[in-house]
């Protein structure tokens, strides 16, 4: 899938409300920060230099008096389990979610503490909210035989209009550089956020096709999320493998919560080509152009014939 | 001076050739059975509430997403295989009329976007995994659970369908509160005023329009500025993205410790309060002047443009003879038909109601004298001017994805009974959208100039001169989905 470079948002345009996970203060924050103060308290022989690193400028806006408790380092499960303990929006409920990747590639899912047989990508399924989902990532390109544990972390849900949900899935997609980058033992984090449409980036893109930013490693991938939109899922793709394949890997899978099978949304071309739609003509209002005022008698829209 | 015809003839126009496509659809409907006409009932409730949110300004309230749904339900397929769009119309809107026809466009092009947008195949498919979660006794809360499938409000709030405090039927959920969930995210808005409000400026210009916002402001004839913004259009059309952050051994190279430490801050100095060493008393007034209001007006409202030709084909020329004239059908009094008229008239009264009495004197009717008293005084009252532009705003399309085109239409009359002038219609488009050029038209002349916005996107403003009393145009354009 092709990714394109987003351009940053304007100054002076504010962000009307912080969404979601901003919101989600506690103590613990206080917690961390003494913990910080005691490890430098006590490790004195630590460089200056290090010790005293200036932090990059994360690539948006920031937000005022909002701090993160939530950080895309945290274990699969964390966010998750936040959400659950603050009593988010869409915690228990099932939503649709598109795992794709290149041509050819297998995904299995876990049922019962154990995979199941292999699916060719995109595999579309409904996934519990608050629970995190493990598959097994097989035939990568230009890696044979490598295999891939990825996880998914479902952290909230997209409110389609009634009966139009399963059009609107999560798409969590799996690169080829993700998948190159994991297989030589880097951790990629990818957190899939639904941008926000009053402060969107001005930037067309086709169907299918995926905005993506990518921050530094000291960067919270989550925080940047939020402040472009609501994040709704958090991809880990790493070089973890179970030991025993033929053991029972609820640990491994987290413990293996439910997902519903969903059928692929097929296109308009193939119910056509099927027969299970009518042929209709295309509308070229979009290619015509209007150089003269419309008369009473002229239509807007020419049907072809 | 504004042709009346052309609105309604243009709308009309637009419903013909949308209508058409129904047709055609409702043709291969009748070869394909029920699978069609059952999945295109599931978005008559999301499509009903854009057209109430149409009806919401001006007298296109008569409107009610009630009197749609239990009208299309069941779809009446010999009714939408009708002939013609002004049945259409009539059929779902109370008092129809010629002013009717916005909602009728929008009715027909919501059909038409819901026969093209649903696929029945996966709807089953989806039904089929609700049943299944059902029966392992897990709740399924994305397509057959009513209670907490959010309904959108148009303002980007969304609520639940049934807050009853019931226990839903199918999930077993509770549904106690009314959840109003924020999901603006997901929609692409136009039209309203959000934000801070607009203002003119000297120079005619306009500020305070963020993007999303439809305003028109105007000058009455006694000087007023008056400022009207739209209604507000939501697009559901989510775009997702992703922030990938890689890390690894060879990737973390720095350790994170604390960048500062701040010490509490202590107070420096306190001040005390000085008092206060001389008073202003306020000024009382020297006089007051008596401000007369007014005791009684009547306000000169006209309607909507409504076209007055009426068909003369329920009574017959020898019973009722003056309605063969082209005043009763037209409205329209010609010279030649001045003299005739008064006589039929007069002849027609004692003629066709039998219970009142007509005198005539040489054939002529005799005027009759209530008071012979003359006034006295004379009070000529100045009634304010008031702001009476409607605006309504509506767009094709409920559901887009990235790549889709969307028309959006401006529907602005004068309902005041004075012209109104320097009308500027401003539309900044929301940064999702991007406006085909050359693909705007307006009924009316006007100048029209398409500028960039804060966010990326277009502003498109229009600029008319002069709208007549009891007249209006409208505008469309298309927009591509970003």
């Amino acid at each position: 899938m092709k990714s394109i470079q987003p351009m940053l948002r304007p100054s002076g345009i504010p962000k009307q409300e912080s969404q979601g996970l901003s919101n989600f203060l506690s103590p613990c924050c206080t917690v961390r920060g003494l913990l910080a103060v005691l490890i430098l308290a006590v490790c004195p022989a630590l460089p200056s230099r290090l010790a005293f690193a200036q932090y990059p400028v994360a690539p948006t806006q920031r937000l005022g008096n909002v701090h993160y408790l939530l950080d895309s380092n945290d274990p699969p499960g964390y966010v998750a389990s936040a959400q659950i303990a603050r009593g988010a929006r869409g915690v228990g409920s099932f939503q649709p979610v598109s795992i794709m990747g290149p041509a050819g590639l297998q995904i299995s899912l876990a049922a019962e503490g154990q995979f199941l047989h292999s699916l060719e990508a995109p595999v579309t399924t409904a996934m519990l909210v608050g629970s995190v989902y493990r598959v097994r990532v097989t035939n990568i390109p230009f890696q044979p035989g490598q295999e891939l544990y990825p996880t998914i972390e479902v952290i909230d849900r997209v409110y389609a209009p009634a009966g139009r949900e399963h059009r609107y899935p999560i798409p969590v997609t799996l690169t080829d550089e993700d998948l190159r980058l994991a297989s030589q033992g880097a951790l990629v984090t990818r957190v899939i956020y639904l941008e926000d449409g009053e402060v969107a980036d001005p930037i067309a893109v086709e169907p299918g096709q995926q905005l993506e930013h990518n921050v530094n490693a000291l960067d919270n991938a989550l925080q940047v999320a939020d402040q472009l939109g609501r994040p709704v899922a958090i991809l880990r793709i790493g070089s973890r493998v179970p030991a025993d394949l033929t053991a029972d890997l609820t640990g491994f899978l987290y413990g293996c919560p439910p997902w519903l099978p969903l059928s692929p949304v097929p296109t308009r071309e193939a119910l056509v080509r099927d027969g299970m739609w009518p042929e209709m003509a295309p509308v070229v209002a979009a290619e015509q152009l209007f150089s003269q005022p419309p008369l009473e008698e002229s239509p807007r829209v020419e049907m072809a014939r | 001076m504004y042709p009346q015809k052309l609105v309604p003839q243009m709308l009309c126009m637009q419903v013909d050739t949308r209508h058409r496509s129904i047709q055609r659809q409702l043709k291969e409907i009748a070869v394909f059975p029920q699978k069609f006409i059952s999945s295109s009932h599931r978005l008559l409730a999301t499509t009903a509430m854009s057209i109430v949110g149409i009806a919401g300004c001006g007298s296109l309230s008569s409107i009610t997403g009630d009197n749609l749904i239990s009208r299309h339900s069941p779809l009446p397929t010999q009714q939408l295989d009708s002939e013609t769009s002004p049945e259409l119309a009539g059929s779902t809107v109370k008092g129809a009329n010629a002013q009717v026809a916005p909602a009728a466009y929008t009715e027909a092009k919501s059909e038409t976007q819901t026969l093209r947008e649903d696929s029945p195949a996966t709807e089953s498919a989806y039904v089929s995994a609700a049943s299944a979660l059902s029966s392992v006794g897990l709740p399924f809360r994305g397509a057959s659970c009513n209670c907490s499938t959010p309904v959108p409000m148009g303002n980007g709030y969304s609520a639940s369908g049934d807050y009853c405090g019931q226990t839903c039927g199918q999930c077993g959920a509770v549904c106690n509160a009314p959840e109003v969930a924020r999901n603006a995210q997901e929609y692409i808005f136009d039209g309203g005023d959000q934000g801070q409000h607009a203002v003119i400026r000297d120079d005619w210009s306009a500020a305070g329009v963020e993007p999303t916002d439809t305003i028109a402001y105007y000058e009455t004839v006694g000087g007023q500025i008056c400022v009207q913004a739209s209604n507000r259009v939501p697009i559901y059309a989510p775009r997702f993205g992703s922030v990938r952050k890689v890390t690894g051994l060879d990737l973390a190279a720095h350790a994170v410790g604390t960048q500062r430490m701040l010490a509490p801050t202590t107070p420096q100095r306190f001040e005390e309060r000085s008092l206060a060493s001389s008073l202003v008393l306020p000024v009382a007034p020297a006089g007051e002047a008596q401000v007369n209001l007014l005791d009684a007006f009547r306000e000169n409202k006209a309607g909507v443009p409504v076209d007055q030709i009426l068909e003369l084909h329920r009574m017959s020329e020898a019973r009722v003879p003056f309605e063969t004239f082209d005043f009763f059908r037209t409205g329209r009094l010609e010279e030649s038909e001045i003299a005739v008229l008064g006589r039929i008239l007069a002849s027609a009264r004692t003629w066709y109601v039998p219970e009142s009495l007509g005198v005539l004197i040489d054939g002529q009717d005799v005027a009759i004298t209530r008071d012979t008293m003359l006034a006295e005084e004379f009070y000529v009252y100045e009634t304010e001017d008031k702001c009476s532009l409607r605006i309504c705003k509506a767009a094709s399309h409920t559901i887009a994805d990235s790549g889709d085109t969307v028309s959006f239409t401006i529907r602005f009359d004068n309902i005041g009974s004075k012209p109104l002038g320097n009308l500027v219609i401003l539309d900044s488009l929301s940064p999702r959208l991007d406006y085909i050029e050359d693909s705007q038209q307006c009924s009316l002349e006007a100048r029209f100039l398409a500028t960039d916005n804060e966010l990326g996107s277009r502003r498109l403003q229009w600029e008319i001169t002069e709208v007549a009393p009891s007249s209006g145009g409208v505008i469309s354009f298309d927009c591509r989905v970003r």
